[in-house]
């Protein structure tokens, strides 16, 4: 009884050791990272868009190979009807998503033609971050810290927060906890930001505010970061709120265009 | 058991939603003495967190979620010490 007392107490010891260890590891790093000027956090980036690609095309290709279909329904059909039309699936899905694809970079095209920047491709999900951030395959010294990230359709979707050696973090202009001063319909606003590409304003009721309006954001030179989603008002309160959406929907947007901070 | 909640909350910070990491720090701390927890906090801030003196003005400049595994993880550790022998 003694014997296995002390074991259990040696062995409890050793865990805590570990994690003492490790808190103090991690702590370490963070000052690391710190003093490196995150050097330590592009590494981690640079690996986890790796990973995030790698497990991208591994799904796609596991899903390719038929494997979770054709056990599905090989009790009920003849295995060869179905390998074919299994395959004739997979090539109307390859080619709607490269047709997505080439309709995003022909319209990237056109906002090329109006403004210098550049092309990159997303290289993570948009829903993995609690900070409302994402990776894109641009790097240093192609951009820099605080440029501008558009859509296809010319919409400010972030800004460059870390630009990378090889990738870059972008921080969502309507991140949760954001904020910016914007012009809707013509009036000065808070722009709040809700995370998702949604956002939230609140103005006086006798503004004219219609579904569809542009929002504008004088310090990103200008440029529409959102249209006017819904409109809230009642006669009890002397505001109107004022819900706004980027009109992409983010977690389709696999390109976007990179112009430098004006 | 373990190790799966260790590569699910690895594959949930890089490509899931963040409760999915979250959650897997919750229950590897409370089940296990688990290093691994800090190490995802880890991973998720130092992934999507953005530099806080190079993208100065964010609001986000502590690592929540490594400040918030490392406190799990030795708030559990007496309760883990009454049921881990």
């Amino acid at each position: 009884m003694k014997e296995r007392f002390v074991f259990g107490s040696s062995n409890r010891s050793s865990g805590r050791h570990r994690l003492l260890y490790i808190t103090l590891l991690a702590v370490l790093i963070l000052a690391a990272d710190l003093v490196t000027h995150g050097s330590i956090r592009s590494y981690v980036r640079t690996l986890a868009a790796r990973v995030t690609v790698s497990g991208d095309s591994g799904a796609a290709a596991v899903v390719n190979t038929g494997f979770f279909s054709t056990h599905a329904t090989l009790a009920h059909e003849n295995a060869s009807l179905k390998a074919q039309i299994a395959q004739f699936q997979d090539q109307v899905s390859e080619n709607a998503v490269l047709r997505d694809q080439n309709e995003q970079l022909h319209t990237l095209v056109n906002l090329a033609a109006e403004q210098r920047g550049m092309t990159a491709s997303v290289v993570s999900s948009y829903l993995a971050s609690p900070y409302g951030t994402f990776l894109i395959s641009a790097h240093m010294p192609n951009v820099a810290n605080g440029d501008l990230v558009l859509s296809a359709g010319g919409f400010v979707i972030g800004r460059i927060a870390n630009a990378g050696p090889q990738t870059s973090l972008v921080r969502e202009v309507f991140a949760s906890d954001s904020s910016v001063e914007g012009l809707v319909s013509g009036t000065n606003a808070t722009i709040d930001g809700y995370g998702g590409g949604n956002a939230r304003a609140s103005l006086p009721r006798d503004v004219s505010v219609a579904v569809g309006d542009l929002v504008l954001v004088p310090t990103l030179g200008g440029r529409p970061v959102g249209v006017v989603g819904s409109v809230e008002s009642s006669a009890a309160s002397a505001d109107q709120k004022i819900f706004i959406r980027l009109p992409v929907n983010l977690t389709s947007v696999r390109y976007v265009y990179v112009v430098p901070a004006q | 058991m373990r190790a799966a909640l260790v590569i699910v909350g690895f594959l949930g910070a890089l490509m899931l939603s963040p409760w999915v990491p979250a959650l897997c720090v919750l229950f590897l701390a409370l089940r296990y003495r688990a290093w691994e927890a800090i190490v995802l906090g880890l991973l998720v801030d130092l992934t999507w967190q953005p530099f806080p003196a190079v993208a100065g003005g964010y609001v986000h400049i502590i690592p929540i979620f490594t400040i918030s595994s490392i406190f799990i993880v030795w708030v559990f550790e007496p309760l883990r010490s009454q049921f881990l022998r």
